[in-house]
């Protein structure tokens, strides 16, 4: 199966050099059994990166509402509790590149790439941020506005990558988000 | 007084006030994990249905869960009428600078303060 694209991805290509590369590779059923191991992760590279920068308090909240919104969307999607998630985190001066990878059957594979087209191809974020919530399914345990709120209140670049692999028959995600870090 | 704990956070409802405190972190796993919460938030609007205060100046972090939550919270009042939301929040802490505004997007009767 070809590479899917989807937004805004390689913006910043990996074969640019970055002040530094901040590499974790974890397995889903290390967050699925303690989930608050999410908000630890999502802290801890929060932290990282937020003691350098001019507002150091308001960079880390920020930092970790993003980190652990994409880690918590890559665990959920994860359905093999053995895969791997990998979380890739990169500084370009004031942009801040996370990308995450995770495997995924189609179903979720299905789901995902058409949530991410319609967050990349909308022009009122304010009215699908409503829509969704107004028509919100009760039974579904997605909140359905995570990473919509990343790219209407935190101004976050976001792309995608869907690759088959026919080896273990699951798709590979791979997300990435750009922080423009405001200074 | 009756509280809530969920995850690392507590949510305390004083009646007399019609004000609820949420304090901590908030970041269950999923919709189902916030099913208390919801029910927390319910139960205390039944007995504040002029105005209800959520007081989230304390609230760390929201993962995106719990803004659903929260969210679907003010368009079941909007929907039935009451209670009427006031939100306070605090611009110190990111999340809510930037996305508490959200709410009053759902309904414009929402009143914000800081």
């Amino acid at each position: 199966m070809p590479i899917d694209t989807i937004g805004e991805f390689d913006i910043i290509p990996d074969s640019i050099p970055a002040e530094g590369d901040v590499f974790i590779r974890i397995k889903p059923i290390d967050f699925i059994t303690y989930w608050k191991r999410c908000g630890i992760l999502a802290d801890f590279a929060a932290s990282f990166y937020a003691f350098t920068q001019d507002h150091p308090s308001v960079q880390e909240n920020i930092i970790s509402t993003v980190v652990n919104e994409l880690i918590e969307n890559a665990t959920k999607y994860s359905v093999k509790r053995n895969g791997d998630v990998r979380i890739h985190m990169k500084l370009y001066d004031t942009v801040l590149k996370i990308q995450t990878e995770n495997f995924t059957p189609k179903l979720h594979y299905q789901k995902l790439q058409k949530h991410l087209m319609l967050l990349t191809q909308t022009d009122d974020l304010d009215m699908l941020y409503i829509n969704t919530l107004a028509t919100k399914p009760t039974d579904t345990v997605d909140s359905g506005i995570g990473l919509l709120l990343l790219i209407k209140d935190y101004g976050i670049k976001i792309g995608a990558q869907f690759e088959y692999l026919e080896d273990i028959g699951q798709y590979k995600v791979t997300i990435q988000t750009y922080y423009y870090i405001e200074q | 007084m009756k509280t809530l704990n969920a995850g690392e956070s507590t949510i305390t409802y004083h009646e007399a006030e019609s004000l609820l405190t949420f304090t901590g972190s908030m970041r269950l796993a999923n919709m189902k994990e916030y099913d208390v919460v919801a029910e927390f938030l319910h139960e205390s609007s039944e007995s504040s249905k002029d105005r209800l205060t959520l007081d989230l100046k304390s609230l760390r972090f929201l993962n995106s869960s719990g803004i659903t939550t929260l969210s679907l919270f003010i368009l079941t009042c909007k929907k039935q009428g009451y209670p009427k939301i006031t939100v306070v929040k605090n611009d110190t802490i990111s999340w809510q600078q930037k996305s508490i505004t959200n709410f009053k997007k759902l309904w414009d009767e929402v009143e914000i303060e800081n």
